[in-house]
């Protein structure tokens, strides 16, 4: 056992799970809100990788491409909110999973029909290349920023829920939608809004995750059951499950590779099984 | 009375039509009487056994039309036929579809499946059927010894003939220490074992290792162990697939060992035209091992690439296509030797086993266990005019796969008719 790598290793697994707090967010709150269990979620995180391939290579530049491919998935996701789910509220929980699951398959093969079935992955500045020494450890750049941005960008969303004007009509409409109604409040703005923002976020992850692994048309699905994992060890439709759910799924993954090489890819679910014999209900109940 | 006046001018009444009708008739009569009389040829039956869907569909498309453009090339070209059959990758399908394309649509030979253990199960099937099966891939090294067959041929390569050079070449080159990296499953393991035994049999030393899932995404923690390995490796030699190697290729860069001047090499190629621009540059300086590239510079290569571009536009000519194209050729070959007569498979097995000649790839021969003994190259990865090329770094000879005494990587190969 090599305990020099103990520390890096932790830092990867919290890397690993930063990017997870965004997917799994998004995922977790379309269904503490709207108890709408997104299939297609793992899809818009693809579309942003691919969105952002597209505009890396067409404007050269990795900023642009960080803010517009979310803005542009968050935009599909209005428009997938409105006329695809919103006609099926209140109705059989089963009739939103076959469309999401639907709208997963269209997603996958439209992704396959535009940019083809090779692998692509976006290209960084130089700038992020190379690594930054602190503790007597090397670690590499563009993790480091990545741990930073989603960090900052889950404080904001933590921020934004717990103490904002906004935060307080969504954590109300996960306990009682219709008195929300009753309030004068627009539902079904705020479905948008909500949905637009885990849209968003799992497209700006997908970006993320683009240019540190390969972008292909079969990494949806990967995708989507590392978020369903965090959102049942966390708890369905809890914030701070997502948060922690995600952490301890990016520790474990990163330990498991470090310590059961050959069974390395069973460290998640093993977690998850052990969270779930203690935990029924995942670690954090709803907000 | 237009038509009439029209008629008149070209001579064509009643009377000139009928001489010149009589005349072509009487032609055709007498040419055919001194003309040698062509029988009505017989039909060549090619089955196929790919897989034209899952992860193999694009390999088993390429492998189908590099046959194609071989038999196209071939004076039974007119007589050619082909039946392709999908095996989904599962042995069980492929012995299905194997049996289905020669008792029903009778072919004459087949293309075998990709995947080695589906090969394996085929070749076991048809030997006491006496029916002849080439493969492209499917390179189960136990076809290479124990389980060889007359009836069965490996035309591509092998894990053992890319492994065994390449442990020689890292020695001389790069130096005596290596880090051994591999996709936990069969060809993973093989690749290593092939490579590692050599290597510490000729004085290298293997400073750690690895096998990681099929589908790992995060190689961070792999990395984290290469970089804290000691001694410091010389390079890093194994075999990863696909989106895996992509991955790990992204994140060694990322993890600066680039820098650190430790290259990775990968056994049984991996470095393809169809996967290298996704890459990024931290594929630069790297090596693969393989038996042919796409930019390899001889002159049935360029005539190769310019026949398919031809025949097949907008598609890649990559290792797919040369070894669907290597296998038309033996076929071509076998049928040459067996005059032509698709049903004297025994003559057409003689004339594979005695195949020797130029390919694309290099110089081609068969070994007596039926296993093709081909050129093996060291390609690298370099950058020209912003795109990313495979430049022949050394050409290591030639190499079959040992099939007798004790150190054969398959078993005792003993063929019998």
């Amino acid at each position: 056992m090599d305990l020099s790598l103990l520390l890096p290793n932790l830092l990867y697994g919290v890397t690993i799970g930063s990017t997870l707090i965004l997917i799994a967010s998004g995922l977790s709150l379309t269904f503490g809100v709207m108890g709408v269990l997104n299939f297609a979620h793992g899809g818009l995180c693809m579309l942003g990788a691919y969105f952002g391939y597209t505009l890396v290579q067409v404007t050269g530049n990795f900023w642009l491409s960080l803010i517009v491919a979310p803005l542009i998935v968050a935009g599909i996701g209005i428009l997938m909110e409105a006329f695809t789910i919103r006609p099926l509220y209140g109705l059989n929980p089963l009739y939103q999973l076959l469309l999401t699951v639907g709208l997963a398959m269209i997603i996958a093969n439209t992704v396959l029909l535009t940019w083809g079935g090779d692998q692509h992955s976006i290209t960084l500045p130089p700038y992020f290349k190379g690594y930054v020494h602190f503790f007597s450890l090397d670690y590499p750049r563009f993790r480091l920023f990545v741990l930073l941005f989603s960090a900052t960008i889950a404080g904001i969303l933590w921020i934004t829920i717990s103490r904002t004007k906004w935060g307080i009509v969504i954590r109300a409409g996960m306990h009682d939608l219709e008195t929300v109604n009753a309030f004068g409040i627009n539902i079904f703005r705020v479905f948008s809004i909500v949905f637009a923002i885990g849209a968003g976020l799992a497209a700006l992850a997908g970006v993320i995750i683009g240019s540190m692994r390969a972008i292909n048309p079969e990494m949806d699905f990967e995708l989507l059951t590392s978020a369903l994992l965090v959102v049942v060890i966390g708890g369905m439709g809890s914030f701070r499950g997502a948060v922690v759910g995600s952490l301890l799924l990016g520790i474990t993954d990163a330990f498991g590779a470090q310590f059961f090489t050959g069974v390395a890819k069973f460290s998640v679910w093993f977690l998850m099984v052990v969270v779930l014999l203690f935990r029924p209900e995942g670690l954090f109940k709803e907000d | 009375m237009k038509s009439n006046d029209k008629n008149r001018r070209l001579g064509l009444n009643r009377r000139n039509f009928l001489k010149a009708t009589a005349a072509i008739a009487a032609a055709i009569i007498v040419s055919s009487l001194f003309l040698p009389v062509q029988a009505a040829k017989q039909e060549i039956r090619v089955g196929l056994t790919l897989s034209y869907s899952g992860v193999y569909a694009m390999v088993g498309k390429r492998v189908e039309d590099g046959v194609r453009l071989a038999f196209a090339q071939s004076k039974y070209k007119d007589q050619v036929k082909f039946f392709s059959e999908d095996t989904q990758g599962k042995p069980n399908v492929a012995i299905e579809k194997a049996q289905k394309l020669f008792d029903k649509e009778k072919v004459h030979m087949l293309v075998g499946p990709i995947a080695g253990h589906e090969s394996l199960a085929v070749s076991e099937m048809l030997k006491p059927k006496k029916k002849l099966m080439l493969l492209a891939y499917g390179a189960n090294i136990k076809l290479c010894g124990e389980s060889c067959s007359r009836y069965t041929f490996l035309c591509g390569h092998t894990p053992w003939n890319q492994s065994y050079p390449a442990a020689d070449w890292f020695l001389k080159t790069l130096g005596k220490k290596v880090y051994l990296i591999g996709a936990d499953y069969s060809t993973g393991h093989e690749v290593v074992k092939f490579f590692k035994e050599p290597f510490e049999k000729k004085g290298g030393q293997v400073v750690g290792s690895f096998f990681a899932p099929l589908g790992t995404t995060e190689f961070a923690p792999y990395l984290a162990k290469i970089k804290s390995a000691s001694p410091k490796p010389d390079g890093i030699f194994g075999f990863l697939g696909g989106n895996d190697l992509i991955n790990f290729v992204k994140q060694y860069d990322e993890f600066g060992l680039r820098k650190e001047n430790i290259p990775i090499i990968v056994g049984l190629g991996g470095f393809g035209p169809a996967i290298l621009p996704s890459m990024g540059d931290g594929v630069l300086g790297n090596y693969h091992v393989f038996h042919y590239s796409y930019w390899l510079e001889n002159k049935e290569n360029t005539a190769f690439k310019a026949a398919f571009a031809k025949m097949f536009p907008g598609e890649l000519a990559d290792e797919s296509v040369i070894l669907g194209y290597e296998v038309g050729t033996m076929m071509v070959k076998g049928l040459d030797a067996a005059g032509g007569n698709p049903d004297n498979t025994e003559k057409i097995i003689d004339g594979i086993e005695k195949v020797d000649y130029k390919s694309p790839r290099g110089h081609i021969k068969m070994d007596p266990n039926h296993v093709a003994n081909v050129p093996i190259y060291l390609f690298q990865v370099q950058q020209k005019d912003g795109k990313y090329f495979l430049k022949t770094a050394a050409s290591v000879g030639n190499f079959g796969t040992p099939y007798s005494g004790p150190d054969a990587p398959g078993g005792e190969c003993k063929m019998s008719k």
